[in-house]
């Protein structure tokens, strides 16, 4: 299991979105951009479940994601590898989350599109730094 | 063939990211900068940063399963592409020089967005690699509660 170090705290404030993929049970990945990466505690982070389609499906059959944050300071990315725990509907997490996807949806022009159905928990297994200047 | 739309969206400069998965289930993305096709042969070639590649191109030798997600940042517009790994092969001059005026737009872009030109240039790979797959289906991904509808392919 990774600790999630503060100096990157910044990257889970959504300034550059961030992807995610998942596989499902017969072994296809899939890949989609994700509004929220909410740091909650140095070994968790949660994800914004806003529809009902592939990415959740796959977590419900097959636990293991991967995901890419971006700091906003510094342009480098990190990958880490997370592993689905439980959703919260209702919650400090949740309403945090709620308001910040409120947040990111006024800037983006998404009001009518984003909404968030729950927080989903994941424990943090690696972060990798992706960096081609070394 | 790729319908012509999204042959237009890949050369407009997409940013996007690659996946695989290991034999475990487990799955695995990074970023990729920039991308073409051979659409005659249904084939598309991504350029990445081979350092980041190390897992995904195990996983492409064991299993073959490709997906490359490319957005359209300013509009979160995006299509993914899903097919059988074909080959990893160091990129040709053509490539080397598509690549750079596909980072040098994508910068740019990113700079006159409100971003530093010290983060985008950091931000946006310098690819070294050209990775080329098959694709069997395409999917709009646009986010909204279409999300994920298949694109029909032209014959």
């Amino acid at each position: 299991m990774a600790k999630i170090p503060e100096d990157l705290h910044p990257a889970f404030q959504g300034v550059i979105p961030s992807l995610i993929t998942t596989c499902s049970a017969d072994g296809e990945p899939n890949i989609t951009y994700l509004s929220q990466v909410y740091y909650v505690d140095p070994d968790h982070v949660a994800l914004s479940f806003q529809f009902f389609g592939k990415t959740i499906r796959n977590v419900e059959q097959n636990p293991h994601v991967a995901v890419i944050v971006v700091h906003p300071e510094t342009g480098v990315s990190y990958r880490m590898e997370l592993r689905f725990e439980h959703r919260e509907t209702e919650g400090d997490t949740f309403d945090e989350m709620e308001m910040q996807l409120a947040a990111i949806a006024s800037m983006t022009g998404m009001e009518d599109v984003f909404k968030l159905r729950g927080a989903d928990l994941y424990e943090v297994k690696s972060i990798t730094k992706l960096d081609d200047w070394g | 063939m790729i319908p012509q739309e999204i042959v237009d969206f890949i050369y407009s400069g997409q940013a996007g990211a690659v996946g695989s998965r290991d034999e475990n289930m487990v799955p695995m993305l990074a970023m990729c900068w920039g991308t073409s096709i051979r659409d005659t042969e249904g084939v598309v070639i991504t350029y990445v940063v081979q350092e980041q590649y190390e897992q995904i191109l195990k996983n492409f030798n064991n299993n073959g399963r490709v997906t490359v997600t490319l957005v359209e940042t300013t509009s979160y517009r995006s299509y993914q592409f899903k097919g059988q790994f074909l080959e990893a092969r160091a990129m040709t001059p053509d490539e080397v020089d598509f690549q750079r005026q596909f980072r040098e737009t994508v910068v740019a872009g990113f700079n006159s967005g409100g971003y530093p030109y010290e983060v985008a240039d950091r931000y946006v790979g310098r690819a070294d690699l050209a990775i080329e797959f098959k694709v069997e289906e395409i999917f709009d991904q646009t986010p909204g509660p279409g999300a994920g509808k298949a694109v029909e392919l032209a014959k």
